[in-house]
């Protein structure tokens, strides 16, 4: 857990000012420095928190850009479920929590589900509750789990864990089965054991003792197998930040370090420890492609695992993006009052998209994806997807 | 584990200057960093040298070998530093990001303190040099801006440029003030938008503004690094318009940080961003690896050659507690520590340098760092800009022209190395 005495590294320098993408889209928000460590002194007094925290998205840029070492994001995500818990949350704010629920709900009725919520009867709904007019995620009809059940795996002594998160569960179980392919085709063996949504959309719209829950629950599911050794593999980079570093900084559970410790982004495998080589990659598709680099991935430090196997396949045919955050951080471009600041985030993104031109828009995250689509109408694809077609797994 | 030809740690100027260089050479280069360098501190261009002794500096090129002889410029020698320049004014035109030089002479620029500091490159919007000519300088502030006294500015210019016939302050309202104080970034960006120029030309047109009149506004004519909102402002108006340099958060600084951003991502540098640097993993006097530490396991990055570019004391490239100084990473002696050194002068805003800014690393002329006896510690290791010692960035006004040059040196000598 962040130690209280962590904000008193801060020296106020701004760099975090000048580097949140929220605090530049709108005055609304006060700015990391303010609702973080300066105004998290007075709160150790009791003092009134600022609704000004509402409007951080939990993006980590200030952490990112932080010179001292101050965890920014994780006093905002403190403060902003303080202030939740004393002023009571909305409905809206529980159904934008409730993504895993809606996906166990709606995956077996998907074709209904998907038409039920493009309504207009139902965005309309959605509307006067506080959902901006943004297309929903669309749910697939059979989930990741139940078709990852139909998968003959060789056994391995090699073996990972893999946790898939609610999108690829529900939404995008294609993605999740990419990564067992690939990782089946590379001589590891996939365990997917029960997990429960790692928390990101629940912690950030102010639910922190249901965030708790589940970390707890996914802890005691997945220690186990980190006793055992196995490597523990998302390809979800908000799932993954949350394994790795929030969990540790929210919450005290016994086992969550291990958790940490042996996590990986699936392209951080890749390299890291399967040690692949272009070589074994086959020519790809000539197509033009933009890589966008998630927020979430660059809070881990782990630099662009995934765009740098790309990279070497692709050569020329893939350029990184410049533009740094896309606007959505998740739930919150779902947000009605937010859903201007977010494009307005965005737009730096879009442009660059625009004047590229590209074939299809590369990223690993599902919400930025979400945004690419809805800010541009740009493809996209996970760069895990890429990476099978290129080894030639059917 | 991952491999790279050259890796730097830190992401300040000195660190994306070795960068560029190596990987435009056709270095594999991966750059490490913990936060986002001290850029945005800056004014947007560049200090060779500013005083000697206290002594305000004309041209400081021909200064140079006046300074001590373990000076960073003094180990990296005139004709490098006339490359580092070159190279980096080249960069920055190749990008569009115009800095403009005075016939290797320093200009003084005007800051929001009223005062006049010494530049060596400074970007366009921010040359001075006509100002002595001005008949009718126009000091322009925005209601609500924080940290902007244009009465400062008028008192300071007036006892400079005692000749100019009329010196006044003027004010627009945006209304851009909402929940929050406006900042300068806030108002450059409003002024990016079609809206907040139209805004701001139709509030200027109602001002008193003759042609040829010079306008001194804070730095806030945009994000980008192009300064085109500058360039139609003083064409559209007939004016001369001059950017002040100013206090954090500085949107000049931030400009050149974008800048050199697009050249990395172009030239196909990879960044490492919250990798904190912990420790090196070496043998027989050489870097074999560094290790990164942050949540979860540590990871190990390999290289054939290492940049230390970590700054001094803001980031955390030197670490000073309980009356000891040390280098967090490779564990390299500090130098020029003693009781005095240690100490500081009450007097923060006084001329008077703070003794410890000149304790940091000492460095040989291939900017290897060195123990007390001159001997280099690791053969594959060089030290880099603000960590180094003996010189003094605040009192000199030499930070960025060292974090320059010994960044531009320590790729040349690693590219000879590697012939």
């Amino acid at each position: 857990m962040i130690n209280k005495q962590e904000m008193d590294k801060c020296t106020a320098c701004l760099s975090c000012v000048i580097q949140c993408p929220f605090a530049m889209a709108s005055s609304k928000f006060k700015g990391p420095k303010m609702v973080g460590p300066a105004q998290a002194r007075f709160r150790l007094m009791d003092e009134e928190i600022d609704e000004s925290v509402n409007y951080c998205a939990n993006c980590k840029n200030c952490d990112i850009t932080c010179p001292s070492g101050v965890p920014v994001s994780s006093l905002n995500m403190i403060a902003k479920n303080t202030y939740a818990r004393k002023n009571g949350q909305g409905l809206r704010d529980l159904i934008l929590a409730s993504g895993e629920l809606f996906g166990k709900l709606a995956t077996p009725f998907a074709p209904i589900a998907n038409f039920a919520m493009a309504n207009p009867i139902t965005k309309g709904v959605l509307g006067m509750i506080g959902i901006a007019p943004r297309a929903l995620p669309s749910y697939e009809f059979s989930t990741f789990e139940s078709r990852f059940k139909k998968l003959k795996q060789k056994s391995s002594n090699q073996k990972v864990v893999f946790f898939p998160g609610c999108y690829i569960k529900y939404n995008a179980p294609q993605v999740g089965i990419d990564v067992v392919k690939v990782l089946n085709h590379l001589g590891y063996e996939v365990i997917v054991t029960e997990t429960v949504c790692c928390g990101t959309p629940i912690l950030t719209n102010g639910f922190f003792d249901k965030a708790q829950n589940n970390a707890v629950k996914n802890t005691n599911s997945i220690k186990p197998y980190m006793d055992k050794g196995y490597p523990l593999i998302t390809a979800c980079t908000s799932c993954g930040l949350m394994l790795k570093q929030e969990m540790l900084e929210m919450y005290d559970i016994g086992g969550a370090q291990e958790l940490s410790n042996n996590h990986y982004d699936i392209h951080e495998f890749l390299i890291d420890v399967v040690n692949i080589k272009a070589t074994d990659l086959k020519k790809n598709k000539s197509l033009k492609y933009l890589y966008h680099t998630p927020c979430h991935l660059r809070a881990q430090g782990i630099g662009t695992p995934g765009y740098d196997i790309l990279k070497e396949l692709l050569k020329d045919n893939i350029k990184k993006a410049n533009s740094g955050c896309c606007g959505i951080a998740g739930s919150y471009g779902y947000k009605k009052e937010k859903y201007e600041i977010s494009m307005e985030v965005g737009k730096d993104l879009f442009n660059e998209i625009h004047r590229h031109q590209p074939d299809m828009v590369v990223t690993e995250c599902a919400t930025c994806q979400l945004q690419i689509v809805h800010g541009t109408k740009a493809k996209t694809v996970h760069p895990i997807t890429l990476i099978r077609e290129a080894l030639g797994i059917e | 584990m991952r491999k790279s030809d050259v890796l730097v740690i830190g992401s300040g100027l000195s660190g994306l200057m070795s960068a560029i260089c190596l990987a435009k050479s056709n270095k594999k280069v991966t750059v490490l960093t913990k936060g986002a360098g001290t850029l945005f501190f800056g004014n947007g261009g560049i200090d060779l040298l500013g005083y000697l002794k206290g002594k305000p500096i004309v041209n400081p090129l021909e200064e140079l070998n006046k300074l001590p002889q373990d000076h960073p410029y003094q180990l990296v020698g005139s004709e490098t530093i006339y490359e580092s320049i070159d190279f980096f004014s080249d960069l920055c035109s190749e990008y569009g990001y115009e800095l403009i030089q005075n016939n290797n002479t320093n200009r003084w620029i005007p800051t929001i303190a009223g005062t006049l500091k010494p530049g060596y490159l400074v970007p366009n919007s921010m040359n001075a040099n006509d100002l002595t000519e001005a008949k009718n300088i126009k000091v322009l502030s925005f209601t609500g801006l924080k940290d902007f006294y244009p009465s400062l500015v008028v008192k300071g210019l007036k006892l400079n440029l005692p000749q100019t016939p009329s010196i006044e302050s003027i004010e627009i309202n945006l209304n851009l003030n909402d929940v929050r104080d406006m900042s300068l970034l806030d108002i450059a960006r409003y002024l990016d938008s079609s809206e907040g120029k139209e805004v701001f030309l139709a509030k200027l047109s109602e001002k008193n503004i003759n042609q040829g009149d010079y306008i001194l506004v804070p730095p806030v004519l945009g994000l980008e690094p192009n300064l085109a909102l500058w360039r139609e402002l003083e064409i559209k108006l007939k004016v001369r318009i001059i950017e002040l340099v100013s206090t954090p958060p500085g949107v000049v600084g931030l400009r050149l940080y974008k800048m050199l951003l697009k050249a990395l991502n172009d030239i196909g540098v990879t960044i490492v961003e919250q990798a904190h640097v912990v420790k090196a993993n070496y043998n027989n006097y050489k870097i074999e690896s560094v290790v990164t530490s942050h949540f979860g396991r540590e990871r190990i990055y390999v290289a054939d050659d290492f940049i230390l570019a970590t700054g001094s004391y803001l980031g955390g490239g030197l670490v000073a507690e309980n009356n000891k100084v040390t280098e967090p990473i490779f564990s390299l002696p500090v130098a020029n520590i003693t009781n005095e050194t240690i100490g500081f002068n009450e007097k923060m805003f006084s001329s008077v340098a703070q003794p410890f800014m000149t304790t940091g690393i000492k460095i040989n002329k291939n900017m290897k760092p060195i123990d007390a006896d001159s001997n280099v510690i690791f053969t594959n290791l060089y030290a880099v800009g603000n960590i180094l010692a003996n010189f003094d960035y605040a009192t000199e006004k030499s930070g960025s022209g060292v974090s320059l040059a010994t960044a531009y040196k320590a790729a040349r000598e690693v590219l000879k190395g590697a012939m």
